[in-house]
């Protein structure tokens, strides 16, 4: 991939990712526990993490959370998602380079969501000064095994078809 | 290739973490069981304690009010309380309804607001002693 193609990528990827997670405050949560939700800006992220290095990973997760932080969920929710963002991105990458012949996409993509809302109970409880992490883990772990799934399966399909087709190339 | 498949890796993982979900929950609950006598609810806002209500105690339905920053109202009746309205965004806390059970727990992470039903607190003192 040539250095302009590659900065075409990483935008549309950055305009995808932002898309994707406007659309999916609209989905309504039937759980009623803070940081449960479907997290389909991991989508973009996995993709980003298969076909690009991971200086463009993170310029791609920290522009969609300052985007989306910005046109909805206002600035605090910046502080939960550019935590949980980066995190599991930078934990997926290195499985998905050393670890991938144990782990297929969307087991992957499971443990960034276990990692993304395991940071995200983190922040909670610094600003909460108060331990509600073992409350609520439970909760977020099952929660993380289903969303993980869902978006892993999405991923994987949607990785076939771009090395299929070799649009990244 | 199929894409159901999952590899080896992914089912360890996922028994995994179902165990480890498992394990904490029973722990919370075993941790709540052992004093569900009396049921006191606390209200901390902020990191400060604004509130202890017990909750056997309460005749009339009694309203606690904050007014300022994020307004929100919680109801306390017998036995029971909850969020009533809150101005959050994603209104969890509202959505979580009544907290009946020592350990029950209603955050809203925006207002920076815990309803905690915490158990006899002097008995669990009386007992790790």
């Amino acid at each position: 991939m040539n250095k302009d193609r590659k900065k075409a990528v990483v935008i549309i990827l950055v305009c995808n990712a932002i898309l994707i997670s406007l659309l999916e405050l609209i989905v309504p949560i039937p759980v009623p526990v803070p940081g449960v939700k479907l997290g389909l800006g991991n989508i973009i992220t996995i993709i980003a993490i298969v076909f690009l290095n991971l200086k463009d990973v993170l310029i791609i997760v920290l522009l969609r959370c300052i985007v989306v932080a910005v046109l909805s969920k206002g600035l605090m929710m910046l502080l939960f998602s550019i935590s949980g963002g980066i995190l599991s991105a930078v934990i997926m990458w290195f499985l998905y380079k050393r670890f991938g012949n144990v782990f297929s996409i969307k087991g992957i993509s499971i443990i960034g969501a276990i990692t993304h809302n395991t940071a995200q109970i983190i922040v909670a409880s610094v600003i909460l000064r108060e331990t509600i992490f073992f409350y609520y883990m439970p909760v977020l772990l099952i929660a993380a095994v289903l969303t993980g799934l869902i978006t892993g399966s999405i991923s994987d399909l949607t990785i076939r078809e771009i090395t299929k087709r070799g649009i990244f190339h | 290739m199929n894409i159901r498949v999952l590899k080896k890796g992914d089912i360890i993982l996922i028994l995994c973490i179902l165990m480890i979900a498992g394990l904490i929950f029973i722990m919370n609950n075993f941790a709540s069981a052992a004093n569900n006598n009396n049921l006191i609810a606390e209200v901390v806002r902020e990191g400060n304690l604004i509130k202890i209500i017990d909750l056997n105690k309460v005749k009339n339905p009694e309203y606690v009010i904050f007014d300022e920053g994020i307004k929100q109202v919680i109801l306390v009746e017998k036995g029971r309380i909850r969020f009533l309205e809150s101005d959050c965004r994603d209104k969890f806390c509202v959505k979580g309804g009544w907290l009946t059970k020592t350990g029950a727990k209603a955050v809203c992470i925006p207002a920076k607001t815990i309803v905690t039903i915490v158990g006899d607190q002097k008995q669990t003192d009386s007992n790790t002693f």
